[in-house]
């Protein structure tokens, strides 16, 4: 296992927004969280990555506990993110953005150089390089969130919506990309509201409800799990489905 | 000879020409103050060597890091005491002195920043107007050794083990060498993992911690290094003016001032505290020299008037004006 997380609770006052929420992640694997707006899903990833610190239960990556940890010990140890709310060091250029991320591995400009040139590569924003992050397009701007996780060289990679906001030829660019993620062998627990692409992509999905795993399983049990159907994806979803086949 | 030559290759001046053209800039400047002999216009130069100084040591925080403190006059301040105090009552080399007053100023700012890291924006620029006031406070109160708002006269005797001269030329070459130290480090610092956190951090302190920086502990390593610097430079200014008081060198409008400079000449650029410096310094001196006998308080509503018009016409300070469009003319041409 990659990432274990049991029981997991997070509380803002009087509000659960995380209930006992049990998964694990396989190395190599695909795992997709979904579920209604102010289900808990952000909650979780920020609950992962150390913004916020559960009231009770234990996430391990690779077997060491990691609750209490802060944000940038996480990704130390391994974690990556992305913000849902896009956020590039705007004055930087796109190179220098992805080179903060590989400078968590080394002292090294010239090696975090490389490191950031080879990664712009595969995501697609070597030509440019030399512009500030600041005139990026939206999804140019996501693909520069995902390439700063992967400077740092991490065991998994959580991407929060990195698909939301964009336009269909753009969605798809960005699903090629993922896969390619994958095939590079990184391992990816992805938020994503674009239905269609999850399904397609995703090998496990778990669904939050109001803070609670309401079903965990493969795209399509998750599917045509009345419970999901009655809280998130709504009958139109199933009338389509069963019209396309 | 391999290295200068690469120094000095054209693609490398255009490509970084801040590197390959300051040696050159600094005989330059290293002349022209061997050839002015008007104590005035040589008294100029030292404040505008001073202030570059201050505004680099404040750039740490304030420019690169984003620590916008009001407060700088707090390290200055501990700097110039330190030095003098030590001087006067035991006799200390005021060199030594200043290192003491520097590592005294970078232990302070870097509590401070510790304390006041987790306040964001204007909130943590408040935490160092109250900081600089309450040193303010101290300075006055502790008479017996600070002289309060009496002020502190440091009594002259010239030599190099005092810090003391009877030549300004001695002064403006000192003062150069440290401006230079500054600027160099600047440099450094811009080139180094920690340069690129700190303007990571200034940009978005989430997305610099997801990306395992330890924002707490930058922040207090740059406001750190940025109190000592200042301190050095709160001593340079006591062994030169020879007299310091609560009111000047420990005084919120000391601090604004030190980042006035910075701001009119680019923030978070090794160039800009040199460059305001260069035109706000003499602007304030030549303003007040010629108009301040004729209407009280002219000069000063000029200089605001000024400060008003850059601030309003390039926010971002005239470095980074110049150097922005500078960089997408170089990146089009395939230099970069």
């Amino acid at each position: 296992m990659i990432l274990q997380a049991r029981e997991v609770t997070k509380r803002f006052g009087g509000l659960i927004a995380l209930n006992k929420v049990s998964f694990e992640i396989r190395p190599g694997e695909i795992l997709g969280l979904i579920g209604p707006n102010g289900a808990g899903k952000t909650t979780l990833f920020n609950t992962i990555t150390g913004f916020f610190t559960p009231e009770t239960g234990s996430i391990r990556l690779e077997g060491k506990e990691i609750v209490g940890f802060k944000p940038f010990d996480v990704c130390s140890l391994g974690i990556a993110r992305t913000f849902q709310i896009v956020k590039p060091f705007a004055k930087m250029t796109v190179l220098q953005n992805a080179m903060v991320g590989a400078l968590s591995r080394t002292y090294h400009i010239p090696i975090a150089r490389e490191t950031a040139l080879e990664k712009l590569k595969f995501v697609g924003l070597y030509e440019k390089r030399h512009v500030l992050a600041s005139a990026l397009t939206i999804s140019q701007r996501k693909r520069l969130e995902i390439v700063r996780a992967l400077c740092t060289r991490p065991r998994l990679i959580l991407l929060d919506e990195a698909m939301g906001g964009l336009n269909l030829t753009e969605v798809k660019e960005m699903l090629l990309l993922i896969e390619k993620m994958r095939e590079a062998g990184n391992t990816l627990f992805i938020i994503e509201h674009i239905m269609a692409a999850i399904m397609s992509i995703c090998d496990r999905i778990i669904v939050l409800n109001h803070g609670v795993k309401i079903a965990e399983g493969v795209p399509k049990e998750v599917g045509s799990d009345p419970q999901v159907i009655k809280a998130y994806l709504g009958r139109e979803y199933v009338v389509a489905q069963n019209r396309k086949s | 000879m391999e290295g200068l030559r690469r120094l000095f290759s054209p693609k490398l001046i255009l490509k970084d020409p801040e590197v390959s053209l300051s040696l050159p800039a600094l005989a330059f400047w290293a002349l022209v103050i061997g050839f002015v002999r008007n104590p005035f216009y040589l008294d100029v130069l030292i404040m505008i060597l001073l202030w570059a100084m201050l505004a680099s040591s404040w750039n740490i925080a304030g420019g690169y890091a984003g620590m916008f403190s009001l407060g700088h006059g707090a390290f200055i301040g501990i700097g110039a005491y330190m030095s003098s105090m030590l001087f006067i009552h035991f006799k200390l080399s005021p060199w030594l002195g200043m290192i003491t007053g520097a590592v005294v100023a970078g232990v302070i700012a870097s509590c401070l920043g510790y304390i006041c890291g987790r306040l964001k924006g204007h909130y943590f620029a408040l935490a160092t107007i109250a900081f600089v006031e309450l040193v303010n406070i101290t300075g006055v109160q502790l008479k017996e050794l600070t002289r309060g708002s009496e002020g502190l006269s440091i009594p002259f005797s010239a030599g190099w083990a005092n810090f003391m001269f009877e030549n300004k030329v001695t002064y403006a070459y000192i003062g150069l060498a440290f401006m230079a130290g500054f600027y160099f480090l600047s440099l450094a610092l811009e080139r180094s993992k920690l340069g690129y956190y700190l303007v990571a951090m200034r940009e978005d302190e989430d997305a610099a911690k997801s990306l395992a920086i330890n924002t707490p502990r930058i922040k207090m390593v740059s406001i750190g290094l940025s109190g000592f610097l200042a301190a050095i430079g709160g001593t340079f200014y006591a062994q030169y003016i020879l007299f310091i008081e609560p009111d000047t060198v420990l005084s919120f409008n000391f601090s604004v001032q030190v980042a006035l400079v910075t701001i009119v000449g680019g923030m978070g650029t090794a160039l800009g505290p040199l460059v305001g410096s260069f035109l706000l310094t003499p602007l304030n001196m030549l303003l007040r020299a010629y108009l301040g006998g004729s209407l009280a308080g002219l000069h000063i509503v000029i200089y605001g008037f000024l400060l008003i018009i850059v601030v309003f016409f390039i926010p971002d300070g005239i470095v980074n004006a110049i150097r922005v469009p500078l960089r997408k003319y170089l990146q089009s041409e395939e230099i970069g």
